[in-house]
């Protein structure tokens, strides 16, 4: 399965490298909604999330020169774009003019119990309940709405040095979960396996 | 460096999602080639937060053709279409079409070039016409000359009772030593026959050759000076000596 990923990771690269229209298409139907969740959850408006989107399929390929295999995988270099282009969106002078800082923090509660929901469906549910709730709270802070260790910290009124001994542990956690639970079925959705074998047959 | 207490700060995590400074990036990357098990543990950690993050995806309103259509009008770098079995053979389109454009030529040099031969060859004829025509122009000429010449005489040799109805011209020209034999007035020779032109100089038959009938080309014979008047008889084929008198056909002075 690793194997074909990594395969697909490289035509994807290799596409997008010669300008291929195909690769960002891929790269849309590999990543998009996956992006989406990283940058919606940062930016709880529509509006901006969908611009901040479209940005990140651009940078990416317009930088897909600088991407580089051997460091990360395609999914984590993209993430970060993600990630960093939704903070910075939140730092841009027309965002800080149309919101209060207030308004964010209800945002992203409201995003946060709105996930929640998202979280009750999913096969996650359980391997994320049965951690406890510090963990819980750095998992959906640092991994899922883009907080710093700093900030995570000023939040939950931790130790600097606490959150980045338990953000490990929480992914630790998970991960050892997700190895017992077989998690691999969520990258094997029909549509995924269907384009799989396109492009391993192509 | 203690490789556990530094996976164990956490900075790897932070290094994944993209939360570090580019210069603690990169000491991070620098760590990752040195220790293969940082290698490890990054690679865990990135698999660890890949499945998070697409447990916790959400539909993008973003349809994928707007998605493509911005990243096309926007991207620094132009994009291509979709590869599909036209734009896989593009590039020897050009080459196909100086083919195409080649094999035209090459037909149409061809051709151009057989029609140069039957040009040429039509030249030819028509040239070596003009030649012959331009030949019988000039001795039609000279001809015509020698006839309208004040030192001309024009004898007509009529048909005697054995053919009434036959008659000769000869234009003489003592001067030029030469005279014109007009036989188109004379009937077909019987097979083996031969007519004979006579010039008669006081009384005696001079032979000036035989001939054969033309119906429209002047026969051309040597003059004979003095002579008074001309006759043609019917001999056998290479002639005689001496006039057949019975076979005289014309005679005129």
């Amino acid at each position: 399965m690793s194997l074909i990923r990594e395969n697909t990771d490289d035509v994807i690269t290799s596409l997008l490298s010669s300008g291929n229209e195909q690769g960002i298409r891929l790269l849309y139907r590999y990543y998009a909604d996956t992006m989406y969740g990283i940058i919606h959850r940062i930016l709880p408006v529509e509006a901006e999330a969908r611009e901040v989107l479209n940005d990140v399929f651009l940078k990416v390929y317009d930088n897909i020169a600088y991407y580089d295999a051997s460091k990360s995988k395609l999914f984590t270099w993209m993430a970060r774009i993600a990630r960093n282009a939704a903070i910075d969106k939140t730092r841009s002078a027309n965002y800080k003019m149309n919101k209060s800082i207030q308004n964010i923090d209800h945002n992203i509660e409201a995003q946060a119990q709105n996930y929640e929901a998202v979280i009750e469906d999913s096969g996650m549910t359980r391997l994320i309940n049965a951690l406890d709730e510090d963990l819980k709270s750095i998992i959906k802070l640092i991994y899922l709405e883009g907080y710093t260790q700093q900030d995570c910290a000023d939040k939950l009124q931790m130790p600097l040095g606490t959150v980045k001994t338990k953000t490990r542990r929480a992914l630790m956690l998970l991960r050892e979960s997700l190895k017992g639970e077989g998690m691999a079925y969520l990258f094997m959705t029909p549509g995924m396996m269907h384009l799989l074998h396109k492009m391993i047959s192509a | 460096m203690d490789i556990k207490a530094y996976i164990a700060s956490g900075i790897l995590e932070q290094y994944v999602i993209g939360a570090l400074s580019d210069r603690e990036m990169a000491e991070v990357e620098l760590m990752m080639q040195q220790h293969e098990e940082v290698k490890k543990e990054i690679e865990a950690i990135e698999a660890g937060y890949e499945s998070l993050s697409r447990a916790f995806a959400q539909k993008t309103p973003i349809k994928e053709d707007e998605v493509v259509r911005y990243v096309r009008e926007k991207a620094t770098l132009k994009m291509n279409p979709p590869s599909s079995g036209l734009s896989k053979w593009w590039p020897i389109l050009p080459i196909l079409g100086l083919g195409i454009l080649s094999a035209t030529f090459y037909i149409s040099l061809d051709q151009s070039k057989k029609d140069l031969v039957k040009s040429q060859e039509k030249y030819a004829t028509l040239s070596q016409n003009c030649e012959e025509i331009s030949r019988e122009n000039t001795i039609l000429k000279e001809r015509l000359l020698f006839v309208t010449s004040p030192e001309s005489r024009v004898v007509i040799l009529k048909g005697t009772a054995l053919s009434k109805d036959a008659f000769a011209t000869v234009v003489v020209n003592e001067e030029q030593q030469k005279i014109y034999l007009a036989s188109n007035g004379l009937p077909a020779p019987p097979t083996g026959k031969q007519y004979q032109l006579w010039a008669l100089k006081d009384g005696t038959p001079i032979d000036m050759g035989v001939f054969d009938v033309s119906g429209e080309n002047l026969i051309e014979k040597s003059g004979i000076p003095g002579a008074q008047a001309y006759a043609i008889t019917l001999e056998n084929s290479g002639g005689s000596p001496t006039p057949t008198l019975e076979q005289m056909y014309v005679t005129g002075s």
